[in-house]
């Protein structure tokens, strides 16, 4: 019994896999090897050597699994095995898991000098995130509610280890703590979720669920609510979003980063696709659900960024409003809609790590800059990672002609778009709340750039760090992909407007069902 | 007994486990009490799976299960660096990071 | 009823060797009764302080190693019923998932995981 196994299909996810696997091998035997001194090798190698060789293992690898994914875009639909599609590789899962790919090589080219400034500079960091990185793109694919699970495990534990990495600091150790006890409550919720859902239709199969789906059947209802609920907790969409700003503050900063980006594309990647595909036929009712989920989030997570004096803090509850803006786009429900979410994703990734690697690069010795206040007159002493900062809130706040600007745009135009096609007027209510917390959300973008350009340096508590060449490749990176997005914003929209992104998933999810 | 005897004992687990990581306080209770949602998850699962007749639902019992092992790892290690720290484990001593 | 027989004689001879062997010690071993003996053994130690009391962190390492590698093995289980009809496809698998395994298992010797100090 030789199953139909496609192994070029998932070539990126080995590719990380590998990574995960061999990595920490790879950093024991070296550290031996130091120690002992025995072969010319031994004596040669040095510490730093080692972290390097490490690094550069973990993103060439990274990089050949980006280029694979981006090599095989225009492909049809594949799957690991035809006979379970367990993974299906589309192309949505293709736009996720590049989008995926570009947040982790920035981050671990971020991290080199960042866990070396913190006194960590341990190899066990890039195989946690490779693992992570594994559950995200297998979270992407997964077809099944099995594969549902495992990927969003394979996910988030890793990431509880990851916010725990700082182990002698003891924000860290409650940031990973909270971290821990909510996502695995959540998790729990999605099984009994997935376990009910199973119940009431009898199969694991998003596109079998979708034609088991009784809307009148309490014990699908029930199921498909707790499935959203533990969704809702890992977008960290209000009301189940208060782990988001102590996690992030905790978390070393470029794990902040990681998490505040990768974790939202491969758990919005994963919600479209239970959504267009598996709960389909619960589209009405769950619509009232998503609009006061979206709603809120924008709300609560602008109103609160303003008081926040903490910079990870605030840019948490940011990102929790980010959150509402990206379900603008579930609510949507359509081919715009779905694209725009995805849109918005790619460049919401750039502008966050953005952000969050100029708060790493001015990290000394384990001292950070947590207050917005510390970050007065950044123009003088690192006038570059100023401007990034500056680019990357105009982006946030949706300024035109930076990219966070068309991300809202196209969001707006699926909601209009759908609105005017079938007259519903609570999709204008969706548009017209997006645009006014826009509105409110410059008071806390701008005043990032109020204080580092208009406040004297000299009353800034602020170690005295310099950016490494890596971290100021990143920042430019960051800084030409807001300014190039913004400046042709079609041409990425493009990456997957020609696709039916729906008709795709669902073909997906049914390719061998009878 | 039934099938919706089984589906009764999960759901009152299940609650039970809801109920506990929010009124706890001692992280390692609540801890438990996560374990105890997830397995009445699989004893949902597994009488399910009898109720449809096919293997699926075995089969995530058996992912569920090792998933639960590894969280129990992970979180145990990340209680004892909290511990090392600081020598407790009641979750309102965990309170640096606030608004 | 004929098909429980070889099970019931398994019984019978299993019960009578145990209380065969329960007998002959106390009746052939030597015997010395004083008070030290009659306390409650604990692995050699004096029950000397309460049971409550916390264990050496060292212990953590341990239990956390058995239980990976101890529940991984359920995997195992339903892959040993089925193992015929998958061939050599199982097996090429199943080799996969354990040298992941073991590599865990090298990781952890070799980073010192498995040293009582």
């Amino acid at each position: 019994m030789m199953p139909n196994l496609d192994l070029s299909a998932i070539s990126p996810m080995i590719f990380v896999a590998v990574g995960a696997i061999l990595l920490p091998l790879l950093e024991v035997l070296l550290a031996r090897m130091i120690e002992r001194r025995r072969s010319w090798l031994g004596r040669t190698v040095n510490r730093e050597m080692a972290s390097t060789a490490i690094v550069i293992f973990t993103v060439l690898l990274l990089v050949l699994a980006l280029l694979r994914t981006v090599g095989t875009f225009d492909l049809p639909v594949a799957h690991f095995n035809l006979d379970h599609p367990m993974i299906a590789v589309d192309q949505l899962t293709r736009f996720l898991n590049a989008v995926l790919l570009i947040s982790a090589i920035l981050t671990v080219l971020v991290s080199s000098r960042y866990l070396a400034d913190i006194g960590m500079d341990h190899g066990e960091f890039y195989a946690l995130l490779l693992a992570s990185l594994l559950g995200m793109m297998l979270l992407g694919a997964a077809t099944d509610l099995i594969m549902l699970f495992l990927a969003l495990e394979l996910m988030s534990i890793p990431i509880y280890a990851l916010a725990g990495f700082q182990r002698s600091s003891l924000k860290s150790n409650e940031s990973a703590l909270k971290y821990f006890i909510i996502g695995s409550f959540a998790s729990a919720l999605l099984l009994y979720g997935c376990a009910l859902l199973y119940g009431a239709t009898g199969t694991v199969e998003l596109a079998e669920i979708a034609r088991g789906f009784d809307p009148e059947n309490p014990l699908t209802l029930l199921g498909a609510a707790l499935v959203l609920v533990g969704f809702a907790f890992k977008i960290a969409s209000v009301p189940f979003h208060q782990w988001a700003p102590d996690v992030y503050e905790g978390a070393p900063t470029t794990v902040t980063g990681f998490m505040a980006t990768a974790v939202k594309v491969a758990a919005f990647g994963a919600l479209i696709r239970v959504v267009a595909v598996g709960l389909q036929p619960g589209a009405e009712i769950m619509y009232g659900v998503f609009w006061w989920l979206a709603v809120l989030s924008m709300t609560v997570g602008n109103v609160m960024a303003i008081i926040q004096q903490n910079t990870k803090r605030m840019l948490a509850y940011s990102s929790v409003a980010h959150g509402g803006y990206m379900l603008v786009g579930i609510c949507v429900g359509t081919q715009s809609g779905y694209a725009g979410l995805l849109f918005y994703l790619l460049v919401y990734t750039f502008m966050t790590i953005g952000a969050f690697t100029v708060l790493a690069i001015l990290t000394r010795d384990g001292r950070e800059v947590s207050r917005i206040d510390d970050l007065a007159g950044l123009h003088e002493t690192h006038p570059f990672a100023a401007i990034v900062m500056t680019l990357c809130m105009f982006s946030l706040a949706g300024i035109p002609p930076l990219a966070g600007f068309w991300g809202k745009w196209y969001l707006l135009t699926g909601a209009v778009e759908r609105a005017t096609a079938i007259g519903d007027t609570s999709l204008i209510v969706l548009a017209v709340v997006l645009v006014m917390n826009s509105a409110i959300s410059l008071a806390y973008y701008l005043r990032l750039p109020v204080v580092m350009y208009m406040r004297e340096a000299r009353g800034a508590d602020r170690p005295d760090a310099t950016a490494g060449a890596l971290q100021t490749t990143v920042l430019w990176v960051c800084a030409l992909a807001i300014v190039l997005i913004g400046v042709v914003p079609g041409d990425f929209l493009i990456l997957f407007g020609d696709y039916d992104l729906i008709a795709s998933a669902r073909v997906a999810a049914s390719a061998v069902s009878p | 007994m039934g099938i919706w005897d089984y589906q009764v004992v999960a759901a009152i687990l299940f609650m039970i486990g809801v109920l506990g990581v929010l009124t706890r306080r001692n992280i390692i209770v609540m801890f438990m009490c996560i374990e105890l949602m997830l397995n009445a998850a699989n004893l949902s699962l597994i009488s399910f799976s009898r109720l449809w007749g096919n293997l699926d639902g075995q089969i995530f019992v058996f992912m569920v299960i090792v998933v639960a092992a590894v969280e129990v790892a992970v979180g145990l290690a990340i209680m004892i660096s909290l511990v090392r720290n600081r020598d407790t484990v009641n979750i309102e001593d965990t309170s640096l990071l606030k608004w | 009823m004929a098909e429980y027989a070889g099970l019931g004689l398994f019984l019978l001879l299993g019960s009578g060797l145990v209380a065969l062997f329960l007998v002959l010690t106390s009746v052939l071993g030597p015997k010395l009764r004083f008070a030290e003996k009659q306390e409650p053994f604990e692995c050699g130690e004096h029950p000397i302080v309460s049971p409550y009391q916390r264990f050496n962190v060292k212990f953590y390492m341990v239990a956390v190693s058995f239980i990976i590698f101890d529940v991984e093995m359920v995997f195992l289980y339903p892959w040993a019923v089925v193992f015929k009809g998958l061939a050599w496809y199982g097996f090429v698998g199943m080799l996969i998932f354990l040298s992941v395994l073991t590599i865990g298992l090298a990781y952890e010797w070799m980073k010192g995981g498995l040293d009582w100090n």
